[in-house]
């Protein structure tokens, strides 16, 4: 019973930061923008609370300031593709590239030395039923973001820009406008994942932590035929994989460690090769706008 | 004082240009209150880019817009709602995905910034607006899984959500079935006695007889005459729109007919499906001769072109140009080193290269030839000066031979694609629907190029579902129906009644006595 109940824990643990970033991702999507940097993004927003939260002692100042950085670098971000019409993927996984130099380069050469070596971070103190409450917001985002999605003006417009993008333009609404707000919207939980993975699951900063739970976000949302109810699907089946994984280290020497680790990606590609079929996307995913003139 | 009253709108000087090409040239018009103004003109006259300034999605270069004789700024499409104008745009700006009542909300979202749209409200109002026009609109289905004329009431509802006043409707009939026009016809007219002005855009001349008190004729960017209904004549408005009357009777050499130049013998061709699509077919084109091949679309017409110049495969047969024996399996290039000239059906998807330049485009299939080279690298200073020089002749409007080619109208696409097969002086030339989906003054022109190949000994083998155009180019008509040529007639001897009677698959009146 303890064994399940302590499996249990792991899973989530291992699913809410994918959870924030991957409805993130959904946000940013639905607008149209293909959103190809949720791994440095997330990357950044560890190391931003990581620093602000050793610095404070606070883990909520952190994790509010690295959410609230990552917003601000989301807007850069939709920035650079509106304003230059740059090709979102190659943007997207530069963007990537440059977020793990620059907090392998900013951590090696500063903190690490003046911190010592890997300082305990503060946590979450106040934790109802054993979670703290990132956990429980995590889980109550899924029905909210459904009806901000749904029911409410900004969400309506999210989905439309995503869908076709002239018919908003048409009837007076800036495409770009509707995209920099998805671009913030998303960022934000964005950054909430990226704080959470690093305060409240590993409690210390490391060079590439994230290691591609970014892309595994991403493949959440299309695997999860861009709902956040499938998102959330999505992700609880690549947590447990991960949970998996960490079992069958800690097992012994039954299987290489090499093979666990590997269970959650293979998970991932698996599902995409299975259920890939017919994604749901939105129609204007990934092309660039030009208002006519 | 009575008559300045009943001005609703109007547009003074309007100039717009793209590059060098003038779209908008010193434009004014009025609009009074309403009344049903047709505006009429060729593909590419400008009446779609004068209607996009008014609604705000395009800017002037310079001009005036007033509305009941207040000068307006309209910038964005958010202003000409607010200033009571509603658009119906050719292609129809609706997000598929979400319901009708979305669409509604979204468009409201401009004025309405409460974070939750007032949906039952709206829906109200929508039902109440279908109920006015007999619309059939359900608020709450997905504008993918309407048909186009639901689509379009869609749109009309939107447009007079705001109680606009001034509506434009732009090319609304183009992808409606006639029915779906008759309609439309009646909401329109139910609008104008509501006391709105509508703006409704056609180049077919018919249907804004039917519907309009006063039509303004456009051409190249100008406004060639007003007028009143009541006062014109369809002769006199297609006289105005093109600039000059149609030449049916087309100047022919009546030279003697030529070498058999086309031979095709005991065809067999199956269509993409697997059924057979041209059956153990026979035919002959001659030296300075066009045949004409009539017949209802999807008997075998595609089929046949698509085996002569060998973009696909037949089953049995021969085909002979210029008495070289094609082989079965011989490849397209085969075919045009006969000296074989293609207008294909698809313009857009296999005659021309849309994201090219015009220069390019012109070239493409004589991309080898040494004229355009220096030290055997292309030299693009030839190719412009090339293009230029065919430009210039064939008459094609253009920004620039680099400008791309799909920012040219669907005419000029077309003159275009004319120009570089005539180019080659072709023995024999495939054309296929040459002016399909093509304003008039273009079809004049493209008809006259062709005659002009005739008259040089060029064979023409004429492929068309616009009887009016094989009447008037042909000089012997065949018609196809079911893969085989039903009947064959001479210029001088063709009867209409004939011809219709083998489009039907049956036989003409005189075989039939005949056989009797």
């Amino acid at each position: 019973m303890d064994l399940v109940l302590s499996f249990l824990t792991s899973v989530i643990r291992q699913t809410v930061p994918i959870l924030y970033v991957a409805l993130g991702v959904l946000v940013i999507q639905t607008s149209g923008i293909l959103e190809m940097a949720s791994e440095g993004k997330m990357l950044l927003s560890c190391f931003i609370t990581a620093i602000v939260a050793f610095y404070t002692g606070s883990a909520w100042i952190g994790l509010i300031v690295g959410t609230l950085a990552t917003g601000i670098i989301g807007v850069i971000y939709i920035w650079l593709i509106q304003e230059f019409h740059l090709n979102q993927i190659i943007v997207g996984l530069s963007f990537n590239t440059l977020a793990l130099g620059i907090t392998s380069l900013l951590f090696r050469q500063k903190y690490a030395a003046v911190m010592e070596m890997n300082p305990i971070l503060p946590t979450f103190e106040f934790r109802p039923a054993g979670f703290s409450i990132p956990v429980y917001v995590a889980f109550l985002m899924v029905p909210l973001l459904s009806l901000f999605l749904k029911r409410t003006t900004p969400g309506l417009k999210i989905r439309s820009v995503g869908e076709n993008p002239r018919a908003v333009e048409s009837i007076g609404l800036s495409v770009k406008r509707v995209r920099y707000m998805s671009g913030f919207l998303g960022s934000l939980l964005i950054g909430i994942g990226g704080a959470f993975f690093v305060l409240g699951v590993s409690g210390i900063f490391a060079e590439n932590m994230t290691s591609g739970r970014g892309y595994i976000a991403m493949t959440a949302v299309s695997f999860g035929k861009f709902t956040p109810i499938g998102t959330l699907a999505s992700v609880v089946l690549f947590g447990t994989g991960d949970a998996l994984q960490y079992r069958l280290q800690a097992a012994g020497n039954i299987i290489p460690h090499q093979f666990a680790q590997m269970v959650p990606y293979l998970m991932t590609v698996i599902a995409l090769v299975v259920f890939a079929k017919n994604p749901n996307s939105p129609s204007s995913l990934g092309k660039p706008y030009y208002k006519s003139r | 004082m009575q008559e300045q009253s009943q001005i609703k709108l109007e547009l003074k000087n309007i100039t717009k240009t793209f590059g060098s090409l003038v779209a908008v040239d010193d434009l004014s018009l009025m609009v009074k209150k309403g009344e049903v103004h047709g505006l009429l003109g060729e593909n590419g006259a400008g009446k779609s880019t004068l209607m996009n300034v008014l609604y705000g999605l395009l800017a002037a270069d310079s001009g005036k817009i007033l509305i009941d004789g207040q000068e307006v700024q309209i910038t964005s499409p958010a202003d000409a709602i607010s200033h009571g104008i509603g658009m119906v745009h050719q292609h129809f700006m609706l997000v598929p995905t979400i319901s009708v009542l979305e669409n509604v909300l979204l468009m409201l979202s401009n004025e309405d910034k409460s974070f939750f749209p007032k949906a039952n409200q709206v829906r109200q109002r929508i039902l109440e607006f279908s109920e006015i026009f007999s619309l059939d609109v359900d608020p709450n289905a997905l504008v993918r899984d309407l048909s186009l004329g639901q689509q379009q009431c869609v749109e009309i509802i939107k447009a007079v959500y705001n109680d606009s006043d001034i509506l434009i409707l732009d090319e609304p009939t183009a992808v409606l079935n006639p029915n779906e026009a008759a309609e439309l016809f009646i909401i329109v007219e139910r609008l104008r006695d509501m006391g709105k002005s509508v703006i409704f855009i056609s180049h077919k001349l018919q249907e804004l007889m039917d519907i309009c008190d006063r039509i303004t004729v456009l051409r190249d960017g100008k406004i060639i005459d007003t007028v009143a209904i009541e006062e014109t004549t369809a002769q006199e408005l297609s006289y105005l729109m093109i600039g000059k009357r149609l030449n049916i009777q087309l100047q022919r050499n009546n030279e003697p007919e030529g070498d058999v130049v086309l031979q095709i013998g005991d065809l067999l061709a199956k269509s993409s499906g697997g059924s057979t699509a041209v059956d153990h077919l026979n035919l002959e084109v001659r030296s300075g001769e066009i045949y004409g091949i009539a017949g209802v679309d999807g008997n075998g017409q595609s089929e046949l072109i698509m085996a002569i110049s060998s973009l696909s495969e037949y089953e049995s047969g021969s085909i002979a140009i210029d008495c070289n024996q094609l082989e079965l399996m011989c490849s397209p290039k085969d075919v045009l080193d006969c000296n074989v000239a293609h207008i294909p059906e698809d313009r857009q998807r296999i005659g021309t290269a849309m994201g090219m330049t015009v220069g390019e485009n012109l070239v493409l299939h004589n991309i080898d030839n040494l004229e355009f080279r220096n030290h055997r690298l292309l030299d693009w200073k030839k190719i412009n000066s090339y293009a230029e020089k065919i430009v210039e002749k064939y008459d094609i409007r253009t920004p620039g031979v680099e400008a791309p080619l799909s920012s040219l109208s669907g005419g000029n696409q077309q003159k275009l694609l004319v120009a570089r097969e005539l180019e080659k002086k072709p023995k024999l030339l495939l054309a296929m629907h040459p002016t399909r989906g093509v304003d008039i003054g273009a079809i004049d022109f493209i008809h006259k190029q062709i005659i002009a190949a005739r008259n040089e000994g060029c064979a023409v083998l004429l492929i068309s579902t616009d009887l009016e155009e094989i009447l008037a180019l042909s000089d012997r008509i065949g018609v196809m129906y079911k893969g085989k040529i039903k009947g064959e007639v001479s210029r001088d001897k063709v009867k209409m009644k004939d011809i219709a009677m083998w489009m039907v698959g049956k036989d003409s009146d005189a075989e039939q006595i005949k056989a009797g």
